[in-house]
Formats: C-alpha cells, sequence, structure tokens
C-alpha cells in the first residue's frame, strides 16, 4: 500500500517534470509600426507670361505698295516674313494645340495635387489609428502583467 | 520504519510543491508571455487592416483624378477644336482677305491678341478690368471663352 502511494506520488511528480519540459519558453512577438515624416514639397509657380505685341499685315496684290511705303516710314527694313492663307490658318492651329497641351499639363498637375494632398490626409489618418491601437496593446499588456503577477 | 516513511513522504511533498511552485509560475510566464502576443498580433492584424482600407482609399482617389483628368481632356480637345471649325467655316480665307484686306487684318491682329491673352491667363495672369467687367464668356476672350469665371460653355 506504501509503495504503491510512492509510486504514484514519484510518478506524477516524474510526469509533470517531464510535461513542463516538453515546452519551451515562447518567443515574444515583437510589431514595430513607426511612420516615417515625409518632408513637405515646396514648389515656387511658374513665370506669369507677358505676349509680345505681334501685329499682322496682309499684303495683297492691291494694296503691296501702300504697305511697302507704311513700312518705310516706320523705319523698319523692307522685309515681309509671310505667310500664305493655309500657312496662316496652321500656325494658328498649331497655337491652339500649345494652348490645349498647356491646360492638359495644368489638369494633370491639379489631379496629382489633389491625390497626394488626399493622400497625406489618409496617411495621417491610418498613423493616427495606429498610434491609438498600439496604446491599446500596450495597456492590455499592463493589465496582463498586474493580473499574472503572484508571485 | 513509520517514522522514516514519513520523512520521506515529507521530503517528498516538500520537493512536489517546490516543483508546482516552479512549474506555476513557468506556467504563468508562458501565460503572460502568449497573452502579450494575442494582443500584439490583434494590433498587427488592426495594421494590415488599416493599410488595406487605406490602399482601397487611396485606389477610388486614383480613379477618381483618373476619371477628372479625362473629363478635363475631352474637354480641352472639344475647345480646341473650335479654331479648326471656325477656318474650316470660312472656305477660303485668303479670298477674303483680298476681298475684305482691312477687316481680315484687324480680326486676324484681334485674335492673336486674344490668343496671346489666353497665354497669359493660363499662366495665372490677374484679370484686367475689361476682363472682369466682362458680363459673358465671349466678352471675356473670344479666343478662350472657357477661361471666364463660371463658364461652362466650350464655344
Amino acid at each position: 500500500m506504501q509503495r504503491h502511494l510512492i509510486k504514484s506520488v514519484l510518478g506524477c511528480g516524474l510526469a509533470i517534470l517531464l510535461l513542463s519540459s516538453c515546452g519551451s519558453m515562447p518567443e515574444k512577438l515583437e510589431v514595430s509600426a513607426k511612420p516615417v515624416e515625409k518632408p513637405k514639397l515646396t514648389l515656387p509657380n511658374a513665370d506669369l507670361l507677358k505676349m509680345r505685341e505681334v501685329k499682322w499685315v496682309i499684303v495683297t496684290e492691291e494694296n503691296y505698295k501702300q504697305v511697302f511705303a507704311d513700312i518705310k516710314k516706320s523705319g523698319r527694313p523692307i522685309a515681309i516674313f509671310g505667310l500664305t492663307d493655309k500657312g496662316y490658318a496652321n500656325l494658328g492651329l498649331n497655337f491652339s494645340d500649345i494652348r490645349a497641351y498647356v491646360q492638359q499639363q495644368k489638369s494633370i498637375i491639379a489631379a496629382y495635387e489633389a491625390y497626394y494632398k488626399g493622400a497625406d490626409e489618409a496617411i495621417s489618418k491610418a498613423n493616427k489609428e495606429i498610434q491609438e491601437s498600439n496604446e491599446r496593446a500596450k495597456a492590455k499588456q499592463g493589465k496582463v502583467k498586474k493580473r499574472w503577477d503572484i508571485f | 520504519m513509520g517514522m522514516k516513511l514519513t520523512m520521506i513522504m515529507m521530503a517528498l511533498l516538500v520537493a512536489m510543491g517546490l516543483a508546482f511552485s516552479w512549474y506555476y509560475n513557468d506556467t504563468q510566464q508562458r501565460m503572460k508571455i502568449l497573452i502579450e502576443n494575442v494582443a500584439k498580433a490583434e494590433t498587427a492584424v488592426n495594421l494590415s487592416e488599416q493599410a488595406l482600407t487605406s490602399m482601397k482609399e487611396n485606389y477610388k482617389k486614383a480613379s477618381e483624378q483618373l476619371n477628372i483628368v479625362n473629363n478635363k481632356f475631352a474637354l480641352i480637345r472639344v475647345q480646341n477644336s473650335v479654331l479648326a471649325s471656325k477656318l474650316a467655316k470660312m472656305d477660303d480665307l485668303g479670298l477674303l482677305a483680298v476681298e475684305k484686306t482691312e477687316k481680315i487684318k484687324n480680326a486676324v491682329n484681334r485674335g492673336t491678341n486674344n490668343a496671346g491673352r489666353c497665354f497669359e491667363l493660363l499662366s495665372g495672369a490677374p484679370l484686367n478690368d475689361k476682363e472682369k467687367e466682362a458680363k459673358d464668356a465671349k466678352t471675356f476672350n473670344k479666343e478662350c471663352p472657357w477661361l471666364w469665371s463660371g463658364n461652362t460653355a466650350t464655344q
């Protein structure tokens, strides 16, 4: 009877010891989420355009003498940089295309600006939430410590 | 014999007590770490969810901006075709220039000035008095009436 008791106690003790040795101490999980501050990009505005005066003269068979006389009177050398009606139309269309291109570039820049301003706000919001989440986790861990620290 | 046995039992009980105490502390330590890990894992899951939400929001914003730019481009293309259709309406600009030389010369110079002014306005130049007082888009600038504030027309 006594032997049986001793065997049981020793057996139980051995089983507990064996069981406790089965597992190793779990590793602490470390999560790092530190937001990185992005420096603000401040760029100067593009220079304002001030267009120079351009004066067109139409030279025809009827008025070329008058035109030449007017140029002579103005003191400029008598040389005309000419365009046909087709050339003039093409020049106008080219300028119109450049204007459209400038407008398109402006709308692209505006879209980038709107997108990145919105993204910055979203990042700030997410960073705030991450910070709050970390604080909540820390508070939870603090509570856990107090609850289990008996010995 | 009985005394010996009691002593052995006592020693065994003390050893068992100590073993239990160590086992208890060890288990509590593990539980503490595991609970901390759960909290950290929860945080990590939250972070991932937030990152996903943020990415979805950004994707939505990118799509919105893409739509805006596409709409603007379509409008700009319509605006850009205005001059082409004006010129197309004039069957022969050369003939018109021969017939109404002075009138066409004035129109061409006016148009050139207006077109130049459009570039100035696009670069951010402030409005002049005439532009400020303009009551409609055409009075504002015939070459780029769409730059008139409050104007949505393309022509």
